[in-house]
């Protein structure tokens, strides 16, 4: 069929001069790539106890420090929390680029579907219900949960946050895309009111267990966790490096996007299932962590100048490892034995960030029209 | 001609849940030829759109049957059938700082890697695209910065770059000016007759699809297609019909709409010129009947020429009055 295609007759191919390339930027893929290998070595040597670069790259290779304690220092604290850092930045990067696509909405982030409502919604209902239980002295699963601490915690999260995911994944394959984006807003109303009448009934103490979780934090893995995390982000990334042909599709609307020979509902589904596997698991790991996930797709379309996923993904994957890193370097402020709540510096530094850079490029409009 | 598309006992609308079936119109039964551009003319609501949509697959079709190329269009997979029909929508295009290349060549969809990397063909195939609608200086402009015209000409350079047998658009013209209206119009039908495609587009421009058209597919509010040049529709007063409604007239004479205020009121002028053109439309415009019967309110036109105006008398009921605008002579023939 294709053999004898009509533009056979349009006669030849004009002048290869003057028209623009569509590259898939190298240069400032590899430059985002080393930022994010020099920060994440800072991060390993940056702390309570500062250690000498050299010392961190021998650390990493395998040699010895010139203090055995910074071993241990490196490997079991700094080095699982830059990697969960990194890899969490990553993913909402990526599950934000995805949801602003698919809705076509320079508002939507990771949480737009209500995997954050849910994961919110298990943790609530392990951490403060069962403080009532307790005053009722009953002991059931949920207070075992909660008594578990941060392991019980991420497994009512990542339990509220399946939840949610199957119950989109469902909704994906019957209802329209803003519907979706509709019933994700719906449900976190819901959750938050549901956690409001927890928090009214609860103690200060379990209260506060719940607030910190709210604040977002990459100190909560170790490498045992990172066991699940690694492989259930890595897996959500390249889901999306593998959709980039159907994002850019995706770009034109799913009218066009069907008219061009996608299968919408399909890349829909997968796209939904990237998404929900990455804010799902950051949510369950980290914490409800706003602002990379919205902030990130953004930068990189304002620092690149580009639309184009093939560009975009390994973009926001690189640079929401950047920008993940940072914020939590300087939430632990270096030198003070202090830790700042996560999602607060993130949004107090990268807030007028975004704002400088989109003011100044006039990017909304740019990515998103009028 | 080759029949690349055909449509048998076709019946279109949408199924609801729940709902009986919203038939918009039912057995309709045509073919699209290759080289051929059709212009789907009709009044707002009779079903161009929905018609359209169910031809391209974009909506099931209640019953009947669509063939592209001899297959049955529901059997096709999306892919083939892409490489068969591309479309232009009336769907808002929000592709961000994407440039006008970088859109055109999203044409390249269908026939591209997993990463959607361009090949020297496709490259080659993008670039004609853009010169087959004469825009070729626009390929670098972001998507966002073009006017409504341009960014409706690199739409079907994109729908081009699919390089389909059958394009097909919905209301290309619309939100255009003249000019663009007429160039977009131009370029489709050049495409269609230099490149063997089949092109069928719908418009609320009946003047420029009675111009242009090869054939017309005129649906008229029961939901029936008539089919024929336009010309034939005209004459066999097919387009008076559909097109029949509150104080609106189609002229047969003159191709073109009017709006029916018949007060019933005669009047005869006598003048030359573009003086006596615009004066008998003024009148006509204001809804008299413009005779020569002897007896009714005369005008009589005097041109001075060379940029001054001409100045009107009017004798009607034994008196005789002058005037120097037309707006004078209408208010004094409407105090009669």
């Amino acid at each position: 069929m294709s053999e004898k295609t009509p533009s056979d007759i349009t006669g030849p191919s004009s002048t290869a001069s003057g028209w623009p390339e569509l590259g898939l930027r190298p240069a400032a893929l590899i430059g985002l790539l080393a930022v994010l290998a020099l920060i994440f070595l800072v991060s390993l040597a940056v702390g309570s106890v500062s250690i000498p670069l050299r010392d961190v790259l021998a650390i990493l290779l395998g040699g010895d420090p010139a203090k055995a304690t910074w071993m241990t220092i490196v490997l079991d604290f700094r080095l699982p929390r830059a990697i969960t850092a990194a890899l969490a930045g990553a993913a909402l990067g990526v599950a934000g680029l995805q949801m602003q696509t698919l809705f076509r909405n320079p508002l939507a982030d990771p949480f737009v579907l209500g995997i954050s409502s849910g994961a919110s919604l298990g943790v609530a209902l392990v951490v403060l219900a069962t403080s009532g239980m307790l005053a009722a002295g009953g002991t059931t699963l949920l207070s075992g949960l909660g008594l578990l601490g941060n392991f019980g915690v991420t497994v009512a999260a990542s339990i509220g946050a399946a939840a949610v995911m199957v119950i989109v994944m469902l909704a994906s394959q019957r209802v329209p895309t803003m519907t979706l984006l509709i019933l994700g807003l719906m449900f976190g109303y819901i959750t938050g009111a549901v956690v409001s009448i927890l928090v009214y009934f609860s103690i200060a103490d379990r209260i506060q267990t719940y607030i910190a979780w709210t604040f977002g934090s990459f100190s909560g893995t170790t490498w045992k966790e990172l066991k699940v995390f690694i492989p259930v982000l890595v897996l959500g990334i390249g889901m999306a490096q593998v959709m980039v042909k159907a994002l850019n599709a995706l770009l034109l609307g799913e009218n066009y996007a069907r008219s061009m020979g996608l299968a919408v509902r399909r890349a829909r589904f997968w796209s939904i299932a990237s998404t929900s596997l990455l804010a799902g698991a950051v949510t369950a790991f980290c914490g409800p962590i706003s602002f990379l996930g919205i902030a990130v797709p953004h930068l990189c379309r304002s620092l690149l100048n580009t639309s184009d996923h093939r560009v975009l993904v390994p973009a926001v994957t690189l640079l929401g490892g950047i920008l993940a890193l940072v914020a939590d370097l300087i939430a632990r402020v270096p030198g003070a034995d202090l830790v700042l709540p996560l999602n607060a510096i993130m949004a107090l530094i990268g807030a007028p960030i975004v704002i400088w850079v989109i003011l100044r490029q006039r990017n909304i409009k740019a990515s998103f029209g009028d | 001609m080759e029949q690349l598309l055909t449509a048998h006992s076709l019946t279109i609308g949408y199924r609801h849940p729940r709902q009986p079936l919203a038939v918009v119109a039912s057995g309709i039964s045509v073919a699209l030829h290759s080289g051929e551009m059709v212009c789907l003319l009709g009044p707002n609501g009779v079903g161009k759109s929905t018609l359209l949509r169910t031809m391209t697959a974009m909506q099931p079709l209640l019953g009947g049957q669509v063939r592209v190329m001899g297959d049955d269009i529901g059997a096709l997979k999306p892919k083939e059938l892409a490489r068969r029909i591309s479309v232009v929508l009336t769907d808002r295009i929000n592709v961000g700082n994407m440039s006008a290349y970088g859109l055109v060549a999203l044409g390249r969809h269908p026939y591209t890697d997993w990463l959607g990397r361009l090949s020297g063909r496709d490259e080659s195939v993008v670039r004609n695209a853009f010169e087959a609608v004469g825009a070729a200086e626009l390929a670098s402009r972001r998507v966002n910065e073009l006017s409504d015209g341009e960014r409706q000409k690199i739409l079907i350079a994109r729908a081009l770059a699919q390089d389909p047998f059958i394009m097909v658009l919905d209301e290309p013209t619309a939100f255009l000016d003249l000019p663009n209206r007429a160039n977009v119009m131009r370029i489709l039908r050049d495409l269609a007759h230099h490149t063997n495609r089949a092109i069928v587009l719908s418009t609320h421009d009946l003047d420029m699809a009675l111009r242009s058209a090869d054939r017309i597919w005129l649906m008229g509010q029961d939901g029936t297609l008539h089919i024929g040049a336009p010309e034939d529709l005209v004459l066999s007063g097919r387009f008076e019909a559909v097109f029949r409604g509150e104080g609106v007239v189609f002229d047969p004479a003159t191709g073109a709409f009017s709006m029916e205020r018949a007060t019933g009121q005669r009047v005869q002028v006598s003048g030359e010129g573009i003086a006596l053109t615009w004066t008998e439309r003024a009148l006509k415009r204001a809804g008299f009947l413009i005779t020569s019967d002897g007896v009714s309110p005369l005008v009589q036109i005097e041109d001075h020429g060379d940029g001054l105006s001409p100045t009107w008398y009017l004798r009607q009921a034994g008196r005789e009055s002058i005037h120097h605008s037309i707006h004078d002579l209408l208010a004094a023939l409407g105090n009669t």
